[in-house]
């Protein structure tokens, strides 16, 4: 099988900090990948040069193992773009024959399951439609002919709660049947939620690209350990993965970066009244990047 | 009606294509029912037509008529040689400019262009929308005239009038492809309605006045408004050459915009043209 998404050199500026500089990306058959990076990092740039809305200066772009430019490649992919817009003169259900016929014909009866689930009224003037349910369109639109690949541009951004979850669940649904999805994001959490692998992008230049279990290896845990009788602190500061580790009274907290062990071990040399753990914090690690850019931009 | 671009785009402007088919009809109708009215008072008339100077006449497409009150004379007074190329052309520019350029700007070519359509499929399909429905159009005016014809007992033979309606047809696909080529070079629906209006206007005045001034005669055949009317096909019949003429060079604009939208990238909100960097020129 091939490749699903393969960019190579992948170079397309526009000027002054924005677009995308040497991108080498590769995004597995099957896999959700999460793109995620904020707002003007390049994403909606990558994204277009997949679907041959606009085209690299340098490098190549390979789609389902041939170049996006060519119509039948174009044929096997949905893509939902950032900011969606549509005929607003136009029914939603006229629109997706339209789209239909254009990808060959086909489709219909998948749209109209798709909507149902949704509860998307096709008879309604896409002008009528509300943020959600223009989304929901743009969502059946990309996904009623099956295709292989699924490209989706911040697919969940404006949308209330109980769309956003719908369209986890499509995605958990794609994925199960063997669909590859590339997706981006500003929101780590749903990356968190939907995604299995992870490239991170910042001012045009892709700084992570790492499976979601390993990130989460390296994301940062808060401890909070509350000990019969205080003590030393020096004993904690020192351990494997252990940061800013400080003791206020009999109260130790401190953050810690992949294994718990070395803490474990140490803290049960001591009585333990109470032990609180701070989930794997993905969030600090991911700002950790963001900051690496603000950082830049202090320069 | 929404199996592929053309029909797609027709069904849209089904409205407005009813607003400007009703008014190309009314319009000439209208002016049919005059003529009896004009054919009766001539000789009033014609003295009224003696105070106005040659070039407004030659304004009104009218310069070097015959006569202007033989059914023939009197159509292309009214109608034939200024209002309805005029019509013809701007339809032609409003629907080109809006082809590739005004789905480019209202950002729907996205999700358009992201199905196994080509770009240069786009542009021909939207071509093809524009030439059918200035088609429309020439049957309304050929309808009207032959109606009014009937109607008001005047004659004009019916090959003329189709004739006259072609050329009014090429006349409107000729701005129209170029609007579409300028659209599909800029991405800006303003810019491309704005350099067709130009065009269209400067061309309109140098085919009208150059009849007047001896330097300037040597320049119309610049003019598409000389290939539409010069050889008075209501009078004369189709002109063949003049017809390729139009044609072709709306073959050359298809073309260009082929070339255009092909090999650039496509914007939600257009292209940002091309303003040269002092900087860079320089150092």
């Amino acid at each position: 099988m091939s490749v699903p998404v393969r960019l190579a050199g992948v170079t397309k500026s526009y000027g002054k900090a924005r677009g995308v500089i040497d991108l080498d990306l590769e995004v597995r058959a099957g896999e959700v990948f999460g793109y995620l990076g904020p707002n003007g990092a390049g994403k909606t740039t990558t994204i277009r040069m997949l679907v041959d809305l606009i085209r690299p200066q340098k490098g190549t772009v390979e789609v389902l193992g041939a170049s996006p430019t060519d119509p039948a490649t174009r044929r096997r992919i949905g893509y939902l773009p950032g900011e969606v817009e549509f005929y607003e003169r136009m029914g939603a259900g006229d629109f997706l024959t339209y789209i239909g016929n254009l990808r060959g014909g086909g489709g219909a009866v998948l749209a109209g399951e798709l909507s149902e689930r949704m509860d998307l009224d096709l008879s309604r003037r896409i002008g009528d439609l509300s943020k959600g349910n223009r989304q929901k369109l743009g969502l059946v639109q990309a996904l009623m002919h099956r295709p292989e690949l699924v490209i989706l541009d911040e697919p969940t951004s404006g949308l209330d709660p109980l769309v956003q979850q719908e369209v986890y669940r499509l995605i958990d649904e794609l994925r199960a049947g063997g669909v590859t999805i590339f997706f981006s994001s500003h929101v780590l959490s749903e990356v968190e939620r939907v995604a299995d692998r992870v490239g991170i992008i910042r001012a045009g230049r892709l700084v992570e690209v790492e499976e979601l279990e390993a990130l989460r290896q390296r994301a940062v845990r808060t401890f909070e350990v509350v000990f019969e009788d205080a003590p030393g602190i020096a004993e904690f500061e020192n351990l494997d993965g252990v940061r800013s580790a400080g003791l206020h009274g009999n109260t130790l907290h401190c953050q810690v970066i992949g294994s718990i062990d070395p803490l474990l071990k140490a803290v049960a040399g001591h009585p333990v009244r109470n032990l609180v753990s701070h989930g794997a914090d993905l969030e600090a690690l991911f700002l950790d990047y963001y900051r690496g850019e603000e950082a830049r931009h202090a320069d | 009606m929404l199996t592929n671009v053309t029909f797609k785009t027709l069904r849209d402007r089904r409205r407005s294509l009813t607003w400007w088919v009703i008014g190309v009809f009314g319009y000439l109708l209208g002016i049919g029912a005059f003529y009896p009215i004009v054919a009766e008072n001539q000789a009033q008339f014609e003295s009224l037509l003696e105070t106005y100077p040659e070039e407004l006449l030659a304004i009104m497409g009218v310069a070097g008529e015959e006569s202007l009150f033989d059914p023939v004379g009197f159509m292309q007074a009214e109608a034939l040689g200024w209002i309805v190329p005029l019509v013809f052309a701007i339809y032609g520019a409003v629907q080109g400019a809006r082809a590739v350029a005004g789905e480019e700007e209202d950002g729907t070519i996205d999700l358009v262009m992201a199905t196994p359509l080509t770009r240069s499929g786009l542009v021909w399909q939207k071509l093809l929308a524009l030439v059918l429905a200035e088609m429309v159009l020439g049957a309304a005016l050929f309808v009207s005239i032959a109606l009014g014809g009937w109607l008001f007992d005047f004659e004009i033979a019916l090959g003329n009038i189709a004739a006259a309606a072609l050329m009014a047809v090429l006349l409107g696909v000729f701005f129209g492809s170029l609007a579409l080529a300028v659209g599909a070079a800029t991405g800006l629906r303003g810019v491309s309605v704005g350099v067709v209006s130009f065009v269209a206007a400067g061309t309109y005045l140098l085919n009208s006045l150059g009849g007047l001034v001896e330097g300037m005669k040597a320049f119309r055949p610049v003019s598409p408004f000389y290939y539409y009317g010069s050889s008075n096909p209501l009078r004369n019949g189709l002109d063949v050459q003049h017809a390729l003429i139009l044609a072709g060079i709306a073959v050359l604009f298809l073309g260009a915009a082929l070339l255009a939208v092909r090999s650039r990238d496509l914007a939600v909100g257009g292209m940002r043209l091309p303003v040269p960097r002092i900087g860079r020129l320089t150092g």
